[in-house]
C-alpha cells in the first residue's frame, strides 16, 4: 500500500507504554522503521532530519506537559501529522490538540493494532489533503495579490469591498484600509444618474456568472479612467461576492477616438473633394473606398464603384492603360495621367499607401474632372494662335506698305539729287523746284520716323552689348556739335558712378540724340541752355541715367499720361513731330529698361532711364 | 572704273536713275538692265551661250532689287549662285531695296562673299563712292576717285 517504508517516531517516556505501542506498530506496519524518543529534546533532531512521516506523541513528557508538548512538536514540524497518545483522564487535552491541528488521539488503554493502524493511515492521508489545500490557498492568494491587473472582491448585496490587490491599490491610489471602508459605488462615475447602471450591471453579472462591461471609475486623485470590469460571482467567507478583474482602457479608448477623428477628417476631405473623387484600391485593383463631389462616371453615386475594378467603367483601350498605371503604383511609383470617359476628361493621380514595413497593399487615387479647364485651355490656345497669326499678318502688311511707300519716295529723292537747279532760269520754276524738294524731304523724314517706330516695336531681339556710356555720349555730341554750339548749350557730364550698360548700340545713340536735340529745341529763351547728364548705380546693380535740362519744361499735370505717346506735341515748335519721346520710350522698353520724367514748367525737365544690366558684376 | 554693271529692278524710273547716278559718279562704263529676276538670269544664260565669254564682258557688280514680280531678288540670287557664280568669281552682288523687313537684312548676311552690301534706296553718288571703297571693289578704282576724274577729263578732251 505504501511504496516506501514508513518512518514512525514514537515520543514516549514510559518504556512500558513504548514497548506496547511498538509491538502494535510492528504488527500493523511490518516494514515500518520505528524510532523512539523519550523526550522533546531527543525528538527535535530526529524531526529536523525530515524523515519522519508520522509522530505518535504522549503528552506527558519529562520536558513538556499536556498541550505544550503538542505545540512544541507541531512547531518544529508543522507538516508532519501528529497522533496524540493519551491516558483515559487526559481526553480533554487530547481533544484540544486535535482542535490545534493534531490528526487524532488514541487512548492507550483502549488501543489495539487495528485502531492504531487505521489512525495512522487516516492521519497521514488527511495531513496530505490539508497540506494540499493550504498550498492551493496560498497560491490563490499569491495570484490575487501579485496579479498585474487590478483585482478586487466586493459584496454582492451592498457592494462593500472585501479584498483588493496591490495593482488595484496602485492604480486607484486608495490604501487597502481605505478600500475596505468603501463600496464599489463610491468609485463609479455614472454617465446617467443614480446607481441604475451599476445595479443593472450587477443583476446581469449575477445572471451570467461571468460578465464584463465598460465603465468609468474615479481614482482618489479625481482622475476619471475608462475601465473594462470583468466579474465572476463567488462565495467568499460565507458572503455572496463578486470577484472583479479590471482593465484600464483609457488609452485604448483615446486611440480609438483619435482614429475615429482622423477617419472623419479623411472622410470630410474626400467627400468634399472638388470636381472629383478620392478612392482607395486594394491589390486586386478593386475599389475599397470612394468619396467625392464628382465621380469619374457621370450621374452615379459612390456605391456604384464599391468592390468593382477601378477601371471597370472605362472602355478599351483606356481601361488597359489605367490598369497599367495602377500596377505601376503598386510597384512603388506615383503617377499622374489623363483619361477620358464619355466626352469628359479626367486627371488621375495615384500614390502608393505604404504599410509600416514598406510593403504596398493599397493605393490612393484621386480623379478630377478637367473637361472645363481643357476646353478653356484649347480655346485660349486657339485664340493665341489666331492673335499670333493676325499679328504676323499685320506686320507683313506694314512691311509691304512701308516698302511700297518708300519705293516711289526714294525715286523722288534720287531725282531731286540729280536735278541741277542752277540750270533752271525761270525764277518761278526754280522756286517750285525748291518747294518740291522741301516737301519730298519732309515726307521722307515722316516716313522714316514711322518706319523706325515700326521696326523698334517688332525688333524685340535687337542685339544687346556692353556699352561705355561716356564714349557713346561723346560720339553723339560730336555728330551734332554745330547745333549744340549754335544754341550756346553747355553740357555737364559725370559718369563716375557707373559708365557701362548692356544695351543696343543704335538705340542708345538714338535715345541720347533725341534727348539732346529735344534739349536744344525746347530750351528757354530766358536763360542759356544747360544739360546735366550723370549716372547712378542702384542697390539692385542697375544703372540710372539722369538727363536734366533747364528748358521750357512740360506741364506734367496735364500731359503726364501722354508724354511718351505717339504724335504728342507739347510745344509749338516747327521741328516738333511728336515722335521723339515715343521712340525713346519704345527703345528703352524693348531693351527691358524703364524711363521716368520729372518736370516743372519754365524750370526744366529730367528724364531718368533705368538700364537693367543683366550681369553687371561679371 | 568698272566696265559693266547689271541693274535688276522692276521700276523703270529706278533703273533710269541708277544708270544716271552710276554714270555721273564714274562707277561703271556700261550699265545693262533687267526688269526682274528671270530677265536677269536670262541675261547670264545668253551671255554664256552666245558669246561664251569671248566678245562680251560679264558685269562686275549686280545691283539687285528684292521686291519684283515674276521672280524676286532672293529667287534670282539662289539660281544665280547655283548656275553662274562659280564661273564668275569676281562678280559681286549689291542689294538695293526699300525694304524695312528685318528678315531681309538677316537673310542678306547669309550670302556674304557674294552679297557685299545692302543699300537702302535711292542709290546716290555718295552711296556709290562708299561702295568704291569696298574691299572687293577698290581694285577697280586704283588710286580711287583720282583715276576716275582723270578718265573723265580725257573723255572730255
Amino acid at each position: 500500500m505504501l511504496q516506501q517504508a514508513l518512518h514512525i517516531l514514537v515520543i514516549e517516556d514510559n518504556p512500558g507504554d513504548y514497548v506496547l505501542v511498538s509491538e502494535y506498530l510492528q504488527e500493523g506496519f511490518p516494514d515500518a522503521a520505528i524510532v523512539h524518543a523519550p523526550s522533546i529534546e531527543k525528538a527535535t533532531p530526529l524531526l529536523h532530519a525530515n524523515e519522519i512521516d508520522v509522530v505518535l506523541l504522549d503528552l506527558t513528557l519529562p520536558d513538556g506537559n499536556g498541550i505544550e508538548s503538542f505545540h512544541a512538536i507541531h512547531g518544529i514540524a508543522p507538516l508532519v501529522p501528529i497522533i496524540i497518545l493519551t491516558g483515559i483522564g487526559d481526553r480533554d487535552i487530547a481533544l484540544e490538540s486535535v482542535k490545534f491541528g493534531a490528526q487524532d488521539y488514541i487512548v492507550k488503554d483502549d488501543s489495539n493494532p487495528m485502531v492504531l493502524q487505521k489512525s495512522i493511515r487516516y492521519g497521514i492521508e488527511r495531513s496530505k489533503v490539508l497540506d494540499h489545500l493550504k498550498k492551493s490557498e496560498e497560491q490563490y492568494k499569491f495570484l490575487f495579490q501579485n496579479n498585474p491587473l487590478p483585482m478586487w472582491a466586493f459584496d454582492q448585496n451592498d457592494g462593500k469591498f472585501i479584498m483588493v490587490n496591490g495593482a488595484a491599490i496602485r492604480q486607484y491610489g486608495y490604501t487597502e484600509e481605505e478600500f475596505l471602508t468603501m463600496t464599489i459605488h463610491d468609485i463609479e462615475v455614472f454617465v446617467d444618474s443614480g446607481k441604475a447602471v451599476s445595479a443593472s450591471f450587477l443583476k446581469r453579472a449575477v445572471l451570467t456568472k461571468n460578465y464584463s462591461s465598460d465603465l468609468k471609475h474615479r481614482k482618489k486623485s479625481g482622475a476619471i479612467i475608462d475601465v473594462e470590469m470583468r466579474i465572476h460571482s463567488i462565495v467568499l467567507e460565507g458572503h455572496n461576492a463578486m470577484l472583479a478583474v479590471l482593465h484600464d482602457v483609457t488609452e485604448r479608448n483615446k486611440a480609438k477616438e483619435q482614429l475615429r477623428q482622423s477617419e472623419q477628417t479623411f472622410r470630410t476631405i474626400s467627400e468634399n473633394f472638388p470636381n472629383g473623387a478620392v478612392a482607395i484600391l486594394g491589390e486586386d485593383l478593386k475599389v475599397q473606398y470612394i468619396a467625392g463631389k464628382e465621380y469619374p462616371v457621370a450621374g452615379v453615386t459612390g456605391s456604384y464603384f464599391k468592390n468593382k475594378l477601378y477601371s471597370n467603367h472605362f472602355t478599351s483601350p483606356e481601361k488597359e492603360v489605367i490598369t497599367e498605371y495602377l500596377r505601376k503604383v503598386f510597384a512603388g511609383q506615383s503617377v499622374v495621367f489623363e483619361a477620358t470617359h464619355i466626352m469628359q476628361s479626367y486627371i488621375l493621380s495615384a500614390v502608393p499607401l505604404l504599410d509600416l514595413d514598406g510593403s504596398i497593399h493599397k493605393i490612393l487615387i484621386a480623379s478630377q474632372n478637367i473637361t472645363a479647364q481643357k476646353r478653356s485651355e484649347t480655346e485660349k490656345e486657339m485664340l493665341i494662335e489666331e492673335l499670333t497669326q493676325n499679328n504676323s499678318d499685320l506686320r507683313q502688311f506694314s512691311y509691304i506698305t512701308s516698302h511700297n511707300l518708300r519705293a516711289p519716295l526714294s525715286n523722288l529723292l534720287g531725282i531731286i539729287k540729280l536735278i541741277d537747279t542752277s540750270a533752271v532760269t525761270d525764277p518761278t520754276t526754280s522756286l517750285l523746284f525748291k518747294n518740291f524738294e522741301e516737301c519730298t524731304l519732309q515726307l521722307n523724314d515722316t516716313v522714316n520716323d514711322l518706319i523706325n517706330v515700326l521696326i523698334i516695336k517688332n525688333n524685340v531681339n535687337a542685339k544687346k552689348e556692353r556699352l561705355d556710356i561716356r564714349k557713346t555720349c561723346d560720339r553723339v555730341i560730336n555728330s551734332i556739335q554745330t547745333t549744340l554750339e549754335a544754341s550756346e548749350m553747355t553740357l555737364h557730364l559725370n559718369f563716375d558712378e557707373a559708365s557701362e550698360v548692356d544695351f543696343n548700340r543704335t538705340y542708345l545713340e538714338s535715345i541720347l540724340l533725341n534727348l539732346l536735340t529735344n534739349g536744344v529745341k525746347y530750351r528757354s529763351p530766358k536763360r542759356k541752355p544747360q544739360i546735366h547728364i550723370r549716372t547712378e548705380k542702384t542697390s539692385e546693380g542697375f544703372v540710372k541715367l539722369y538727363f536734366e535740362d533747364n528748358g521750357l519744361g512740360i506741364d506734367l499735370k496735364r500731359y503726364k499720361d501722354r508724354i511718351f505717346g505717339l504724335y504728342q506735341r507739347f510745344h509749338d515748335h516747327p521741328d516738333s513731330k511728336g515722335l521723339g519721346l515715343y521712340i525713346v520710350n519704345s527703345q528703352v522698353r524693348v531693351m527691358g529698361g524703364e524711363i521716368e520724367v520729372e518736370s516743372e514748367l519754365d524750370k526744366g525737365t529730367t528724364f531718368i532711364i533705368t538700364f537693367k544690366n543683366e550681369n553687371y558684376y561679371d | 572704273m568698272i566696265s559693266k554693271v547689271l541693274c535688276i529692278d522692276d521700276d523703270q524710273i529706278t533703273l533710269v536713275l541708277c544708270e544716271l547716278v552710276i554714270k555721273k559718279a564714274g562707277f561703271a562704263n556700261d550699265v545693262v538692265t533687267a526688269k526682274n529676276g528671270k530677265e536677269g538670269l536670262a541675261w547670264f544664260s545668253s551671255f554664256f551661250q552666245k558669246n561664251k565669254g569671248k566678245d562680251d564682258v560679264a558685269p562686275q557688280v549686280i545691283f539687285l532689287d528684292l521686291n519684283m514680280p515674276i521672280m524676286n531678288g532672293w529667287d534670282f540670287l539662289e539660281d544665280y549662285l547655283m548656275k553662274y557664280s562659280d564661273r564668275l568669281p569676281t562678280t559681286k552682288v549689291v542689294i538695293i531695296s526699300s525694304t524695312v523687313n528685318p528678315e531681309d537684312f538677316n537673310r542678306a548676311n547669309r550670302y556674304n562673299g557674294t552679297v557685299i552690301d545692302f543699300i537702302n534706296k535711292p542709290l546716290t553718288i555718295e552711296g556709290l563712292e562708299e561702295l568704291m571703297a569696298n574691299e572687293h571693289l577698290s581694285a577697280f578704282f586704283g588710286t580711287n576717285a583720282a583715276e576716275a576724274a582723270t578718265g573723265e577729263q580725257t573723255g572730255e578732251l
